[in-house]
């Protein structure tokens, strides 16, 4: 966090809109020359299918050495257990799973050149809790917290750390649900901390596995969900007259910060 | 200026917390057992004070944070005490002793200052010590991974309770760290090394390596995390498949 900043480079990968993009801006703002990469176009966004080997190995040879990774880039095809399409299954992997291990690989050499950086791993809640229909998702980020933990013990000894973040119901712009309000609310009601999150929720906590102030955490899942993933009892109907989570009153409308 | 309160401040990793949280700026109550020990640490710190409590007992904590007064932003819950021995010959008293510091104690505390964050309309947050031995017990370790684990569940109690109140509560369980309680450990250089080798980033971790974690939890940066309980630990909790014996034809695999 101290490091001078002048020529500290970040690659993200799924940066073109919602929590990517938001992560890329964060990291920039800290003062990190920002690679935007995806298979959407957008400003400043460098193509990348991060299924494509050669081509993620070509961008990384163009770069020159990179601290920090965030592996963010992901898909979900939804469909019942009993339709799953086995090929829509191996896509899922394909760019959830195995996106990250050739973006690690490749965006990793400089960093294990140099003995130093900081990958992070964008997971979900889906990898802690089960969702019904999504197909090959939540398995997909189970496997990506098991790399991230792979990864901080195998490189962990070369300089590298490696750490996940896991959001939880964060509206983007894309998140279709959310656009329904009754859903958005029945939702946001159900977070201890009673609001969806937004992206920035999430990039904020990337800038902190980016930086210095998290140098001994390594091979961790931080989630970032507004206490959402402690919360199955009180989604669970309660007997009459048994006091529910409402022991505390709701107070004044919550803002994005804690200090007000 | 926003006001913290640390327990278990006077010596190691809560003093350590004290100091950092005072040089960001902060308003630091230092609390421990001993008011003495806690004035002394606090005489170091800009504008900070020293407070005697004895945290699992409710009307000593009031009258701290009477003392303390004003809003609260911050407490952290550092105050912990251990007693060894094999479960077969432990002392009921030495695991009850343990189960009031570190459990009650906790939940005394942040109770306490809970309530007045609540009353004062404070979107505050707190932060629990735990323990890796929370989630991997230690060998004769008498109560203490059993409070830690307790803390780490309690502490998500407390998000789901008091989060509508905008009050987020968090925990940081430290791994190997060359600080407070566990420094005699240390102390002999051969166990120091081979436990260094154990822990993937390759050293003990600091006490200042925990304070980091603590000034992020209560930062707007942090304002969407709650009940989590983050190790704060180079890896070494997950490493335990790595520490065992492997066959001679794999164990150079992934070795540089």
């Amino acid at each position: 966090m101290n490091d001078a900043v002048v020529s500290r480079c970040a690659v993200v990968t799924g940066a073109a809109r919602g929590i990517g993009a938001a992560i890329a801006d964060r990291l920039a703002a800290d003062g990190f020359q920002v690679v935007r990469l995806d298979v959407v176009n957008g400003d400043g966004v460098l193509h990348c299918d991060v299924t494509d080997a050669a081509s993620v190995r070509q961008i990384a040879e163009s770069l020159g050495d990179v601290d920090v990774l965030v592996n963010n880039a992901a898909v979900w095809r939804f469909a019942a257990l009993e339709d799953v399409d086995p090929d829509d299954f191996s896509e899922v992997l394909d760019i959830n799973l195995r996106g990250p291990l050739l973006t690690t690989q490749a965006f990793g050499r400089s960093m294990l050149r140099r003995g130093q950086g900081s990958i992070i791993n964008i997971v979900s809640i889906g990898a802690l809790h089960a969702n019904p229909a999504v197909g090959a998702y939540s398995a997909s980020k189970a496997g990506l917290v098991a790399l991230t933990r792979q990864t901080a013990l195998e490189w962990g000894p070369r300089g590298i750390r490696c750490n996940a973040v896991g959001p939880g119901l964060i509206a983007t712009e894309g998140a279709g649900i959310y656009h329904d309000a009754e859903v958005r609310r029945a939702r946001a009601d159900a977070v201890p901390l009673r609001r969806l999150g937004s992206p920035s929720d999430v990039s904020e906590v990337v800038s902190f596995f980016a930086s210095d102030a998290s140098a001994y955490v390594s091979g961790q899942v931080l989630y970032v969900d507004g206490g959402l993933s402690s919360s199955l009892m009180t989604t669970l109907p309660r007997p009459p007259g048994v006091p529910g989570p409402q022991l505390a009153p709701a107070v004044s409308a919550q803002g994005d910060d804690n200090d007000a | 200026m926003k006001r913290a309160l640390v327990t278990g401040a006077a010596r190691g990793i809560g003093k350590a917390i004290a100091t950092r949280l005072g040089a960001e700026g902060w308003t630091v109550a230092l609390l421990d057992i001993s008011r003495s020990d806690a004035e002394a640490a606090a005489a170091g710190i800009d504008g900070a004070v020293g407070l005697g409590a004895d945290i699992s007992d409710e009307a000593s904590v009031e009258a701290a944070l009477d003392a303390f007064g004003g809003p609260l932003d911050l407490v952290v819950n550092n105050a912990g005490i251990v007693r060894f021995g094999p479960l077969l010959d432990l002392a009921a008293e030495d695991f009850a002793v343990v189960t009031r510091v570190n459990l009650v104690g906790t939940f005394t505390m942040a109770r306490a200052a809970a309530r007045r964050m609540r009353d004062a309309n404070v979107h505050g947050s707190i932060v629990n010590i735990t323990s890796m031995n929370g989630v991997a017990p230690g060998p004769n370790g008498g109560a203490y991974g059993a409070t830690k684990a307790g803390i780490a569940l309690l502490t998500q109690q407390m998000a789901i309770e008091w989060g509508p109140c905008g009050i987020r509560v968090n925990a940081i369980a430290p791994g190997l760290i060359l600080a407070g309680m566990s420094d005699p450990i240390y102390a002999d250089p051969e166990i120091r090394e081979a436990r260094e080798s154990k822990v993937p980033l390759g050293r003990l971790g600091t006490a200042d390596d925990i304070a980091s974690l603590v000034v992020f939890l209560a930062s707007a940066d942090a304002s969407y995390i709650t009940g989590q309980n983050i190790l704060v630990d180079g890896g070494v909790t997950m490493s335990m498949i790595a520490n065992l014996p492997r066959p001679k034809s794999v164990d150079t695999v992934g070795t540089t």
